[in-house]
């Protein structure tokens, strides 16, 4: 009933204590089984006789079981105090949650939701927004005995959901801090299921590499044997401590999703958003396969799709940690008088919004007439005016549906896109390509520098991740286009390509088949990547750290975007539109699959 | 004797009773006067957060001078205003303002571009759904002291110490619950 902050903390302690008595029961068992193990083993070693077989077998006696009781109680103590100790700090580094980015619009967006459900709460306690930087949807909130609690998204439900959607979740996970379940929740996934998770990572990482190096040649055959005999080890023990955390989850119940569903529901008055989110977080990647999905007892939905968690019965309702999705959306749903199927149809719409597309930005009507080296060429469209890789400040040109021949600094709409910012980012350097003025701009909620001459733009890495998973802009028919070409290419061996490199030469790539204006230079093949990468003169300079040149390598081998990246600064420099291939690309891959 | 005793027991456990009722009922009042500062906390920061709006806006809308000065003056009469009856009307006239300056910048999509008025926007957002999020606690807690402070026989115990119905904060239309969104 309450949900102010203030009246929670009594009678969490209970849970607590059962859990702490569990600890001791489990290691008091381990412990008696290997005792009784142990003496028998003495009793069998020394007096090895079959006259009488009596003597073979014996229990433990009083005094020897109150010892291994001692035992157990103190090796569960200090599980617990190595558990407890930072436990946020624990689990966050596990989840890999970083905190939100307060230059980042999306995740500001996030601290103020967070602020505004701490509000509806009554306040009285921070709460901390954290990201966890991957494109799966999930939500998880944690707490500890010292007041302090988290709420973390991924990235995936930052950039998807709605603000009001948002906010539902926030409200979900605010409800498990105010209700006190999540301290709950939180101790008991730091004592069993934060172990499995570690043993998770090490293994995937483990078989990465002995995957890895059977592929690579037989000199590190003998490298994967060792690592084989550890893998079989860590394997028993991940199954010893999987087993374990299941059993933990007889503390975790499946109501507490219920209940902190109804008081979402209190506090941001909007039932719908809320069963809007959780069917969008249901139906989209909700992180199996990541090391949190060891710690599903945290998270909104289950990361894991497991047949227990979606029925009842009575080794669901001891053993799963939520309950089945469909009916918490039902009830939801009841509350909001909506159908499933409006819902439904509501959420796939909003996956399907036409969005802006960058290249919809308004352009000035007329065609131009630019004058190289005295001579007029032309007459071209706005994009392709701006696109001439020739036209300088000084470059004299003319609309043909106005009077007036000017410069193109003169003219107001050439100029910005030529020398605009010019004093702001004087200090950055140019453009690594052509020199031109880099202006800050906010794509996809994050800082950006783009060319206004060429249209290059240039990203930090980390940001890179982000861009891919939003979708602020659509893209325009052209840009699928080449997405799509890209795609097919991606799927064979680049046996297509023109060998040799005549990039060289020509400044650009002669690929027939690419005469769309604007996008030279788009195709360049491994091959030419090589050469490129033994010719200094060819890689471009960070404009950054100035010091270094930025190498040339493709955005992954599966998306075969080409990038200038500067290993110091970890910035990527994308050509004009390769970056909204990327995107269109990986969105186009991720819907087909 | 056996009376007496029956008498005393009764006796303690009215008393018992009545403590434990009227310290529900301080705590009662304790969370509505929280609720109120809330309240006042957002509504300071919104004050706070108009200024800037209004010189991002300007540098924009040279056409739309009474639109800002009629935020202005809102503004300035929600900070004077005192009493509850008082600010609601203010905040509630300043909010329609606001919505007001809103709508015709959806006429300028260069100001709606500027960074910095995304920013404000951002956070104006915000900072509504904030207030909106702290009366809705405020009026929560109202109703549950109310409640208590009518019904029987809790009412008692308030008669004697005095506890007072509050009044809730109201809001003048129920479009106005929802916090103006202007898409950019």
């Amino acid at each position: 009933m309450p949900y102010s902050f203030t009246k929670i903390e009594k009678d969490k302690s209970k849970v607590i204590a059962l859990i702490f008595c569990f600890l001791v029961v489990l290691y008091f068992l381990v412990f008696w089984i290997t005792s009784v193990a142990v003496i028998n083993y003495r009793l069998f070693s020394s007096s090895f006789s079959l006259s009488n077989p009596q003597a073979l077998f014996r229990w433990p006696t009083f005094i020897e079981t109150l010892w291994i009781l001692s035992a157990a109680a103190l090796t569960g103590l200090l599980h617990w105090l190595i558990s407890t100790h930072n436990i946020i700090d624990k689990l966050l580094y596990v989840l890999k949650a970083e905190p939100a980015d307060e230059n980042d619009t999306y995740h500001q967006v996030f601290r103020n939701v967070v602020e505004e459900v701490t509000v509806a709460t009554g306040g009285g306690r921070i709460i901390e927004p954290f990201v966890i930087p991957t494109m799966a949807m999930n939500a998880f909130a944690l707490a500890d005995f010292n007041g302090r609690c988290v709420i973390g998204v991924t990235e995936g439900v930052v950039s998807r959901l709605s603000r009001s959607q948002l906010e539902a979740v926030v409200g979900h996970e605010a409800a498990h801090i105010v209700s006190g379940d999540c301290v709950d929740t939180t101790i008991t996934t730091a004592l069993f299921e934060l172990y499995s998770g570690v043993l998770f990572g090490i293994t995937t990482a483990l078989q990465g590499s002995t995957n890895s190096s059977l592929v690579d040649d037989d000199d590190r055959l003998s490298v994967s044997g060792g690592g084989g005999a550890l893998l079989l080890f860590i394997f028993v023990l991940l199954w010893l401590t999987k087993t374990l955390a299941t059993l933990a989850n007889m503390f975790v119940s499946r109501q507490r999703e219920y209940r902190a569903d109804a008081v979402a529901v209190r506090l941001t008055r909007n039932p719908l958003a809320l069963a809007e989110a959780l069917y969008a977080i249901a139906y989209h990647w909700r992180g199996s396969g990541l090391t949190a999905e060891n710690l599903d007892a945290v998270f909104i939905i289950s990361p894991k799709y497991s047949y227990m968690e979606e029925r009842y019965g009575f080794w669901a309702d001891w053993f799963a940690t939520h309950p089945p999705f469909i009916n918490r959306v039902k009830i939801l749903l009841d509350m909001a008088h909506e159908s499933m199927e409006t819902m439904m149809r509501n959420v796939e719409r909003r996956d399907q919004i036409p969005k802006a597309t960058v290249s919809d930005r308004p352009a000035p009507a007329g065609r131009w007439m630019a004058n190289k080296d005295g001579q007029w060429q032309g007459p071209f469209s706005w994009e392709d005016v701006v696109n001439l890789d020739w036209i300088q400040p000084q470059t004299w040109i003319h609309n043909l549906s106005e009077e007036n021949i000017q410069m193109a600094m003169e003219d107001v709409r050439l100029a910005p896109l030529i020398t605009g910012g010019a004093v702001a980012n004087a200090k950055s350097g140019g453009c690594p390509k052509c020199g031109g003025v880099l202006k800050s701009e906010i794509y996809e909620g994050v800082s950006v520098q783009r060319c206004g001459f060429c249209q290059g733009i240039l990203v930090k890495e980390d940001d890179v991740k982000k861009i891919i998973i939003r979708r602020e802009y659509g893209f325009s028919p052209r840009i699928e286009r080449l997405a799509e070409k890209f795609l097919e290419e991606g799927q064979g061996p680049s046996s297509n390509s023109p060998k040799g490199s005549d990039y060289d030469k020509a400044g650009g790539s002669s690929k027939p088949g690419y005469s769309i204006p604007g996008t030279q230079g788009l195709s360049k093949k491994a091959t030419q990547q090589l050469n490129l990468n033994t010719h200094p003169g060819a890689l471009l300079q960070c404009p950054q750290c100035h010091s270094g040149h930025m190498i040339k390598r493709f955005y992954t081998y599966v998306y075969r975007i080409e990038v200038d990246f500067c290993l110091l600064c970890r910035l990527m420099f994308f050509d004009k539109d390769e970056l909204e291939i990327l995107q269109c690309m990986i969105e186009k891959a991720t819907k087909s699959s | 004797m056996i009376g007496f005793l029956i008498v005393a027991v009764l006796a303690v456990g009215i008393l018992f009773w009545a403590i434990s009722v009227y310290n529900g009922l301080v705590q009662q009042r304790e969370n509505v006067k929280n609720g109120w500062s809330q309240i006042d906390v957002q509504l300071k920061r919104r004050h706070d957060l108009i200024p800037n709006l209004v010189e991002t806006a300007k540098g924009y809308m040279k056409h739309e001078g009474e639109t800002l000065e009629n935020v202005i003056k809102a503004r300035q009469q929600a900070v004077d205003a005192s009493g509850i009856e008082d600010k609601q009307q203010a905040e509630n006239f300043l909010s329609s303002t606001l919505r007001s300056l809103f709508a015709v910048t959806e006429n300028y999509p260069d100001l709606k571009a500027d960074r910095q008025m995304q920013q404000l926007h951002e956070e104006l957002t915000s900072t509504e759904n904030k207030i909106s999020f702290a009366r809705q606690y405020y009026n929560d807690e109202v109703s549950r002291l109310n409640t208590q402070v009518q019904s029987f026989p809790d009412n008692v115990i308030a008669g004697t110490f005095n506890f007072k119905k509050e009044a809730f904060f109201k809001i003048d239309d129920e479009s106005e619950r929802n916090a103006p969104e202007v898409k950019f």
